[in-house]
């Protein structure tokens, strides 16, 4: 049997004959078996990495304290952060519209080129939009019913019959029942037409018109929808302040926070532009990109503090503390790591022996160190660090129960003396972390460089300012970008040395939303306000790449 | 990197000896520092309650029933088993997984693959307090329609861990450096994909599969907020969420408050000590190619 497999084998390597075999049957096998490789870590990734994404904006539509509630639509997003949730809103509508125009213009252009009977395909296109659009429907319409399975089914005995029966109620339900027909008709319906304009048009780019006025259409629909959905909502406000007999001015500040930011955007264009030019035209547009800045934020200056104090105080607040325990662990993590590096890498012996013991407070397990920081910086007399402040003539502080601000500036109040400590425990975990990463890549800078500089007569200092640095500027920006994450994402040491005392001076946004989540049940409000932090951190990965990213040199 | 430090020490050998000096000093200091809260922790689990709050630096005497009570009164025994289940589990399943998956990504051709390899880094923008609650929902959810319960219960602390993209993406680099030439060779002796993976690429990918193993017990022993989310009981409560809970219940008893960070940290220490060098150099890799 075993011989005989091996021949088969053989014989179909050598001479491929049957279904799959040939050049298309071993394309044909090589993505089935790919795909079958793939599947169980990838629908693992799909299923608790990405999905959850889109339930969570479902969820956060809807009022939900462990069971799901009546829809809010926005109201949970202008609960956190008021009216800035429809001007966001108006954002990403224009940036999808956006997203539409640009293949509009790729299609403009490909028409141009390939004659404009490929404009034809706008319509497979949109057709295939709809369905698309008709099948996240049905999505949406189905997940509420196969959820409400699990409740019906407790108390019950379970059998598969009843499954069966459960979920084939679920899937025929009226509503779900059209979607999902309307689905079918219009992707039928674009399969049709795309088959038949490929067969009369003879035409051997049918599937990237395809994709160009898929994309195109769909974009503009999806935004479209987004914007009205914003208008509607903002009118019912408009209603219900009428009955109310309240006056509400919502549209003045959503246009003129939007004016602010445009003014703002065409400042960051023309001082583009001006970088471009010549000496007088340089000077005008950097006067002008100067004064419609300052417009811009006299604007955004004068309209976001109203805003921001009408949302949600935690949120705001956690997003200040978020920013102030990035602001003193990112950049100083790096310095002393970017340190460390540098002296591993000098000519000493017992290298590896500092480099391991610097890596000893990112590996010990978070909870465990941190529960030694809470004894360390407790506020008994005798703690370590009120020992040592005694020892220094001071009087012992509070640390982790301290919520007084240690500094004001411009009456914005800095971090809390907690805080202070939870950051030091930040910088004291990852500078090891960022020195074997920067080692590694002081390894890779060709030695030619260093004798290069040092035949140019330029010291240790020189050297490392003009050669070293610029080199390690991808790590750099790398181990930024991570740290910044890093700080939106903190948990653990967080959750072990936040104490009752501090009055919540401690609580960076992973915190607000836990506390929302799992000590409130607030479901619905919880996942709004994390997705506010997660618009948080796009925001700032975007902006990193388009200041840092410049500037990186990749040699 | 050895044959690095030695030819570079030959230009400047004179002025070298007081810049090592300073070098020594302060890696020394800085190090202490790196080591300090570690020796305290290892001191005080050995100390009387009263020298703990006291904040001696040495114990007076050895008491070694400190960790016997942390583990028999505090349960600490419990919550290690469970960590020790839930991270072979984790950790069997990431490594199975996260290699077939790596191995398409880097060997294979087939459609969508540049599109699906995309979406797969995009996932690590996502804030994990973002797919919390909704996972809690899901697996809850998965719990009531299967079999068996998944919330306090092995499935929900280990299968939503298992797609690691960490993983996969640290292997794929490995994985895309090995020969082509190797492949073609064994495609003339008649090996498929799932052969030329176990027979050739496996045994040739010892040490980044190391790393994966170093990297997924360590996360999975460390994890705290989803575990906290899907545990209500001791009979799954892994030793991360033991440690805190011993937190909030005994704030005065410190000395067994530090053996149980003790027992905590000591499997992640043990295993850091003896893998170190392949753990650095992993972490280097992950970190410069990311």
């Amino acid at each position: 049997m075993a011989s005989s497999i091996t021949t088969a084998n053989a014989t179909t390597a050598r001479q491929p004959r049957g279904f799959l075999s040939g050049k298309r049957g071993r394309i044909l096998k090589e993505n089935f078996t790919a795909y079958l490789f793939l599947f169980p870590a990838m629908s693992l990734i799909f299923a608790f990495g990405l999905y959850p994404v889109a339930f969570s904006l479902y969820v956060s539509m809807y009022k939900w304290k462990i069971k799901q509630g009546t829809f809010l639509g926005f109201a949970n997003y202008t609960k956190a952060m008021d009216n800035l949730a429809y001007i966001v809103a108006f954002l990403i509508a224009l940036g999808t519209i956006w997203l539409a125009i640009q293949a509009l213009k790729h299609a403009w252009r490909t028409g141009k080129e390939k004659g404009m009977q490929s404009w034809l395909y706008l319509f497979p296109g949109a057709f295939f939009a709809s369905g698309t659009y008709y099948f996240l429907k049905f999505i949406v319409l189905v997940l509420p019913e196969i959820l409400s399975i699990g409740q019906k089914v407790q108390r019950v005995v379970r059998t598969r019959e009843l499954y069966v029966q459960l979920f084939r109620e679920a899937f025929q339900v009226e509503s779900v029942v059209q979607a999902r027909q309307s689905a079918l008709l219009w992707l039928a319906l674009g399969l049709i037409v795309y088959f038949a304009l490929n067969y009369f048009l003879k035409s051997r780019d049918g599937a990237k018109f395809l994709g160009i006025f898929y994309r195109m259409t769909f974009a503009g629909w999806i935004g479209f929808l987004i914007a009205e959905f914003t208008w509607d909502s903002i009118q019912l406000e408009y209603a219900k302040a009428m009955e109310k007999g309240q006056e509400i001015a919502l549209w003045p500040q959503i246009l003129s926070v939007m004016a602010g930011l445009v003014l703002l955007y065409v400042s960051w264009q023309v001082w583009q532009y001006a970088q471009r030019q010549d000496s007088t035209p340089k000077m005008l547009a950097g006067a002008f990109a100067a004064i419609t800045l300052l417009g811009g934020a006299w604007i955004l200056a004068g309209e976001v503090p109203p805003i921001i104090a009408a949302g949600d105080k935690a949120l705001w607040q956690g997003l200040m503390i978020t920013a102030w325990y990035s602001l003193g662990t990112v950049p100083i993590q790096l310095a002393v790591g970017l340190g460390i590096a540098y002296l591993l890498y000098q000519d000493i012996k017992a290298k590896s022996f500092f480099r391991m013991v610097y890596f000893i407070p990112y590996i010990t397990p978070a909870v465990a160190s941190a529960s030694v920081f809470r004894i360390m910086f407790s506020n008994r007399p005798t703690g370590m660090m009120n020992n040592i402040l005694g020892m220094l003539g001071q009087e012992p502080l509070k640390w982790l129960l301290e919520p007084r601000p240690v500094f004001t500036i411009f009456g914005v109040s800095g971090p809390s003396l907690a805080l202070v400590v939870i950051i030091l425990f930040g910088i004291w975990t990852y500078s090891g972390y960022n020195a074997v990463i920067f080692l590694a890549g002081l390894g890779s800078v060709p030695r030619s460089l260093y004798e290069a500089a040092e035949i140019d007569g330029a010291n240790r200092w020189q050297a490392f300012r003009h050669v070293t640095l610029p080199l390690l500027s991808p790590i750099t920006y790398f181990l930024s970008l991570l740290g910044v994450i890093g700080t939106f994402k903190a948990f653990n040491h967080v959750f072990v040395l936040r104490n009752a005392a501090a009055l919540r001076t401690v609580d960076t946004m992973s915190m607000v939303i836990w506390d929302l989540i799992k000590t409130n049940n607030r479901y619905g409000y919880g996942t709004a306000v994390a997705f506010v932090l997660f618009g948080v951190v796009l925001i700032l990965t975007l902006v990193n790449n388009s200041i840092q990213g410049k500037r990186v040199f990749y040699g | 990197m050895a044959s690095m430090t030695a030819s570079q020490s030959s230009p400047r050998r004179k002025p070298i000896k007081w810049w090592n000096i300073i070098v020594y000093i302060i890696l020394s200091v800085g190090g202490i520092a790196m080591v300090l809260p570690m020796y305290w922790t290892i001191a005080a689990s050995f100390m009387t309650r009263a020298e703990a709050i006291a904040f001696r630096w040495f114990p007076g005497q050895l008491r070694y029933e400190n960790f016997i009570v942390a583990w028999e009164q505090a349960q600490f025994s419990e919550y290690f088993v469970n960590s020790v289940i839930i991270t072979t589990i984790t950790v069997t399943g990431i490594v199975l997984f996260s290699t077939l998956a790596a191995y398409a990504f880097a060997r294979m051709e087939f459609k969508g693959k540049d599109f699906l390899f995309s979406l797969l880094l995009s996932t690590i923008f996502i804030p994990e307090m973002v797919l919390l609650l909704p996972n809690f929902l899901t697996v809850t959810w998965l719990g009531r329609i299967g079999p068996i319960s998944w919330v306090d219960n092995w499935p929900a602390l280990t299968i939503p861990f298992m797609g690691s993209v960490f993983s996969i993406f640290l292997l794929r680099q490995f994985f895309a450096q090995i020969p082509r030439d190797l492949f073609d060779a064994a495609k003339i002796d008649g090996a498929g994909h799932f052969r030329f993976l176990t027979s050739v690429v496996l045994p040739l990918s010892r040490a980044p599969i190391m790393t994966v193993i170093i990297f997924s017990f360590i996360g999975s022993w460390n994890a705290l907020a989803w575990p906290l989310l899907v545990t209500n009981s001791a009979d799954w409560r892994p030793i991360a969420v033991g440690l805190t809970n011993f937190l909030d219940e005994e704030q005065q008893r410190i000395h067994l408050q530090m053996a149980g960070a003790v027992i905590t940290m000591l499997p992640v220490l043990l295993i850091y000590f003896f893998t170190q060098k392949q753990f650095t150099e992993g972490i280097a890799l992950s970190g410069l190619k990311g």
